[in-house]
């Protein structure tokens, strides 16, 4: 051993995680509940593991009231990440929230490319339990043509019966066959599978496929 | 006078390839190899990092740098000059590497992608060198007045993708820098080493931890000793809170 060296971890790189999360009156109860609390969790989760905490980047976004897509929280390294309380209420306008999303995240990629620091693909989780009430073909365009550009991972989550399946699986390149269906309201094993995903991403290297675990826990495949 | 000369530009060259920590746990073999060969005064260096995801990546990276490193020395005692290197002569023994390795593919039921492998490399004279490049991982010249060339990673957008060697098209990933001046030190390592070993944003090397490096093994009169302490440094358990990656360290020092 080589006496006296110092080994400490100059690594800058980042993985950007973007929630978009469907905040309309019909999630409230039980819905907006279980949410919040599987964000806490996911809080919780990513805080706890060194290396996630310090990669993971996070944004927020909302979507609900009059057709209006926000920021609910804005990029911010797991570490300062404090998780939002959402409160349900108000129309769908999932196109504007995904178009914003996505506008977002290559304003942040050129944020990261002017500071010189590494990151991995970014990932989109669109959450939805009911139809658009806006013009959404639009940002499922721009949300196709971005996943297949490489420039983001989407997955689109349907929330309970109500949720439009064939709409959802056109923000994915994949289709209706890249939907996945929440069992339930278990968000909470939503989460917790998003954070361990997470904290494989944000410490894969080249050459390596990420093993992630099976979605089982919390998905059901659409029928 | 002459050999005094050769005396003076001799290189000692210390290597080590160890196994992360996410190997070592599942059992799998260091996917990282290193070579060299002294030429004169003249010193070629490789090293290959196996894409983890490759079924045969540790062979491909063994063979790589090993024949790379003994075609471009060969190339040397043929009269190769340095600007020949960069003009073509590099990129067409890279293409007879992978072509040889192709081969050996066919014949052993496999494809040329179950070797894939990045490649860093240098081919130093005298008075200058060049960096040959593809994928990650980093080269580092320390020139006798001060300052630094570094050949860095390319990896195309994502951190956690990069180009090999057995890729469709690796002529456009080569990359070839010249280093302008001799140098006093050569470090090239893959990229497991990197947040260690280089500064923030791979500006430069980290000093606190390779001049503690470099002035030990300057003092050791045995390479095999100062490589097997090169190789405990890599293996240090604080490593593993840093990256589970297969680490290589390659340290040319110009006596």
């Amino acid at each position: 051993m080589i006496p006296d060296v110092a080994l400490v971890d100059n690594t800058e790189q980042r993985t950007p995680l973007v929630l978009v999360l469907d905040c309309s009156g019909s999630m409230a109860g039980e819905p907006i509940d279980f949410l919040n609390q599987g964000l806490a969790l996911l809080e919780q989760e990513l805080k706890s593991d060194v290396i996630a905490a310090k990669r993971v980047r996070i944004l927020v976004i909302q979507y609900g009231e009059h057709d209006e897509a926000m920021v609910a929280r804005n990029w911010c390294d797991a570490m300062d990440f404090t998780a939002p309380r959402l409160d349900a209420n108000g129309t769908t306008p999932t196109g504007a929230a995904v178009e914003l999303a996505l506008a977002e995240i290559e304003q942040e990629k050129l944020r990261f490319r002017q500071a010189g620091v590494a990151y991995t693909r970014p990932w989109l989780f669109l959450m939805s339990d009911g139809e658009p009430t806006d013009r959404w073909q639009r940002g499922a365009e721009q949300a196709r043509a971005a996943e297949q550009a490489n420039k983001v991972a989407i997955f689109p989550i349907a929330v309970g019966e109500g949720a439009n399946l064939d709409m959802l699986g056109q923000f994915s390149s994949r289709g209706e066959r890249g939907v996945k269906q929440l069992k339930g309201l278990q968000f909470r094993e939503l989460f917790l599978w998003l954070s361990a995903s997470m904290q494989v991403v944000s410490q894969s290297r080249p050459g390596a496929q990420a093993q992630l675990a099976s979605t089982d826990g919390w998905s059901v495949v659409p029928t | 006078m002459a050999a005094f000369d050769q005396l003076e530009n001799r290189w000692r060259v210390f290597g080590a390839s160890v196994a992360g920590k996410s190997h070592l746990d599942k059992g799998i073999p260091c996917q990282d190899a290193h070579a060299h060969v002294k030429v004169g005064a003249s010193l070629v260096a490789v090293v290959c990092d196996g894409a983890g995801s490759a079924r045969h990546s540790e062979l491909g990276a063994q063979i790589v740098a090993t024949t790379l490193a003994q075609a471009l020395a060969d190339a040397l005692r043929q009269g190769t000059s340095i600007q020949n290197l960069h003009d073509g002569a590099l990129a067409l023994a890279m293409a007879q590497v992978r072509g040889a390795l192709e081969e050996m593919a066919d014949n052993h039921g496999a494809v040329l992608g179950d070797y894939a492998t990045t490649v860093v490399g240098a081919v130093m004279g005298p008075s200058v060198g060049l960096f040959f490049h593809l994928g990650d991982g980093v080269g580092v010249a320390q020139l006798d007045d001060g300052g630094e060339v570094i050949s860095l990673p390319a990896n195309g957008e994502y951190a956690n993708e990069t180009w090999f060697l057995s890729g469709e098209r690796w002529r456009d990933q080569l990359r070839l820098l010249p280093i302008p001046r001799s140098v006093r030190g050569l470090v090239l390592m893959s990229d497991g080493c990197m947040p260690f070993a280089m500064s923030k944003h791979n500006a430069g090397l980290y000093v606190p931890f390779m001049s503690a490096v470099q002035n030990y093994l300057s003092c050791m009169d045995d390479i095999a000793l100062g490589e097997q302490a090169l190789a405990h440094t890599l293996l240090d358990p604080r490593t593993h809170q840093i990256t589970g990656d297969d680490k290589t360290l390659l340290i040319a020092l110009r006596a």
